[in-house]
């Protein structure tokens, strides 16, 4: 090679250089963006990965608080508890442990059925043998051990043998409101009462708070199983409620049972709610309808007299008075009387369709509802002739719950105003303005001649010293095959307290009662409802705080029935 | 000019992986300790709705019945022992309960 080619050689390579230099130079740059690119983005990550962190670590715990761990929200999901309107406690839940045995696991079903009947009394030998030799994978040994029983099957070291935790349901005041809160089965799932009727709030774990008073629960309870006792009756039922919103204070069903020992629905007599479901004739209970009925249609006054001097016949029947006065009665002697012939003139007076819509405006023709399930329909006349309207007007042909009455007399007493009773406890804040029923003049008069009664006629048991009760007594034949018993009464007697402002209706019926030497044989509300009555009132007045009057019986009777007696 | 940026980099990088390591167990014993705080909690609950329900159960009206009667000498209420505050006299000025004592005792 000389210089030149050198050179050219130079020049070409220089040219081809140049050349191959602008490629490169093109290739470099691209790439160059490119690697700023993505590191511009590499970078962009971290810095906001970076931000992220200092975010998490120097601010996290603020906003962690926030949301509700997952743990905390599974304990709020159990059943929920019932409590009495002052936040006694009378059903919640314990934890519980259960057994369960996974047979295929089990080698001896022989050996272990023997070892497990040795230590859980109780088990069933037959049935737990076919349990633990089938082919299933679980089956339950025993629900609910005790800590005790837990510890010495754990001992017995049975392979195939497992426990889990279960909730168990508890009610720590037993008897006391068996009818009202009810019980739930097994697997917490509400069979009667209130655990029933709320059974979706309470599976929700919202808690129910009752308007029973745990107190005068217990105190119509302990003077209604004295009085079953003292009278041999074969059952028992009481109603407390608050006259002006319904609230029902106590509500007693006897005999009763022990809600915890329950575990199935069943025709048991005990688990019958006498005071809900129970439907009864009730007797001269209602002549404080047909008295109010007339009153209120203005068709007669208290000094209208009506005929009572003889039996009255109509078609096959005979309508006779107990208490038999065989003269004209003024409307205030045939409720004071509790004359049955003059309560049949007047609702012939008031009619059969005037009766029926007076009725049914007190809810005592119709299912009335309430927040347990066992509520009872009203056997009514049907069909509804013109005897019926005259045996209903003194309490026979119809049968109504005790539930039905408290409510219908709460009516009548607290000034006319339509009152819906109610298990749960009510804010004094939403008390809708009450519909009217009756005319507050019809009301007052109403409360004196339900005091007349207790003053001087059947109800003279009922007074309760220092308190101002009144009231009427019922006491009817219970139905037998082909007519009515004479020995088996239903005794009943509803009360008002004060009186003069009632605030509380007091219902008590006691079943079959039979009268011992103190009553002198008889079985009468007067000689059995009535003295309970007085003796409830004196209990439970204080609990609710009622002051006791020094106003003398006979001056408030005058004054009142002075009112009676101008016809009101 | 690059290598500064480099070892920049690769010591924040480090300085993170090390953060987030740190963060990530710190934040995994917290939960823990929330778990373990959670269960403490939940026996708390349960022990006190037994003692709760024991509670009632030691408050039955029948059970407290029982004991006053066996154990207390006081009977049941009567109306004439409720009244209200107004039927309780004022006290005698303090002078006079002074006179009164100074009275008793010259007396005795």
């Amino acid at each position: 090679m000389n210089g030149r080619d050198a050179h050219y050689d130079r020049k070409r390579g220089l040219r081809r250089l140049v050349h191959l230099e602008g490629v490169a130079k093109q290739a470099i740059d691209i790439s160059h963006v490119r690697l700023i690119a993505v590191a511009a983005g590499f970078a962009l990550c971290f810095v906001i990965i970076a931000g992220r962190l200092i975010g998490l670590a120097a601010l996290a715990p603020a906003n962690e608080s926030t949301a509700i761990p997952a743990e905390v929200r599974q304990l709020k999901a159990e059943r929920a508890e019932v409590v009495d309107r002052n936040g006694v406690l009378l059903a919640s839940n314990v934890r519980a442990v259960s057994l369960f045995a996974n047979p295929r696991k089990v080698m001896n079903a022989d050996q272990a059925t023997t070892q497990l009947v040795s230590v859980l009394p109780g088990l069933n030998r037959a049935s737990l043998q076919r349990k633990l030799s089938s082919d299933r994978g679980f089956v339950w040994v025993k629900r609910h051990l005790s800590p005790r029983q837990q510890d010495s099957v754990n001992r017995l070291g049975i392979p195939g043998l497992e426990f889990v935790d279960e909730e168990r349901r508890v009610y720590p005041h037993g008897r006391l409101a068996a009818h009202v809160v009810g019980f739930t089965g097994i697997d917490n799932e509400g069979l009667e009462g209130i655990e029933k009727g709320l059974d979706a709030s309470l599976v929700a774990g919202h808690d129910v708070r009752l308007s029973i008073d745990a107190r005068v629960q217990h105190a119509l309870r302990a003077e209604l199983m004295a009085s079953v006792e003292e009278f041999q009756a074969i059952g028992a039922a009481a109603i407390i409620m608050d006259a002006h919103n319904g609230e029902i204070l106590g509500m007693v069903s006897l005999p009763d049972f022990d809600p915890g020992a329950m575990s199935k629905v069943s025709t048991d007599d005990r688990r019958f709610n006498r005071a809900t479901l129970g439907v009864y004739e009730m007797g001269s209970t209602f002549k404080a309808f047909t008295t109010a009925a007339l009153l209120e249609s203005g068709t007669a006054n208290l000094n209208d007299t009506y005929d009572a001097s003889k039996p009255l016949h109509v078609a096959h029947f005979t309508i006779n008075d107990d208490h038999a006065k065989n003269r004209w009665l003024s409307v205030a002697e045939v409720f004071q009387y509790s004359s049955n012939i003059g309560s049949a003139r007047m609702a012939l007076d008031i009619g059969t369709e005037g009766q029926q819509q007076f009725l049914r405006s007190l809810g005592l023709l119709d299912r009335p509802s309430l927040e347990i399930p066992e509520v009872g329909a009203p056997d009514l006349p049907s069909p509804w002739r013109e005897i019926s309207t005259m045996t209903v007007a003194y309490g026979h042909g119809i049968a109504v719950s005790p539930l039905q009455m408290v409510r219908a007399y709460g009516v009548v007493v607290n000034g006319g105003h339509d009152v819906t009773p109610t298990l749960l406890a009510r804010d004094d804040g939403d008390r809708a303005v009450p519909k009217r029923i009756l005319s507050e003049h019809t009301s007052q008069t109403m409360r004196a001649l339900l005091r007349l009664v207790v003053d001087e006629g059947t109800g003279h048991q009922a007074q309760a010293e220092g308190y101002l009760v009144g009231g009427k007594t019922g006491t009817a034949e219970k139905p037998c095959a082909g007519g009515y018993c004479r020995k088996a009464l239903l005794s009943s007697f509803v009360a008002a307290f004060p009186i003069n402002d009632p605030r509380y209706v007091v219902f008590v019926a006691l079943d079959e009662p039979q009268g011992n030497e103190r009553t002198s044989n008889f079985a009468g509300a007067g000689w059995t409802a009535a003295p309970t009555t007085s003796r409830v009132v004196s209990r439970i007045a204080p609990l609710l705080g009622v002051a006791p009057t020094t106003r003398t019986l006979s001056a408030t009777a005058d004054s009142l029935l002075v009112s009676v007696r101008k016809g009101g | 000019m690059m290598r500064p940026t480099v070892i920049a980099g690769l010591v924040l990088l480090a300085v993170m992986v090390t953060g987030l390591f740190e963060l990530k167990y710190e934040v995994r014993a917290l939960y823990q300790e929330r778990a373990v705080l959670h269960g403490r909690i939940a026996e708390e609950e349960e022990t006190l709705r037994v003692l709760k329900a024991e509670w009632s159960f030691l408050n039955q009206p029948d059970r407290i019945q029982e004991y006053a009667r066996r154990y207390l000498a006081l009977g049941t209420p009567i109306v004439r022992q409720i009244g209200g505050i107004d039927r309780i006299p004022f006290r005698a000025p303090d002078d006079e309960v002074a006179q009164a004592a100074v009275e008793a005792r010259t007396a005795r």
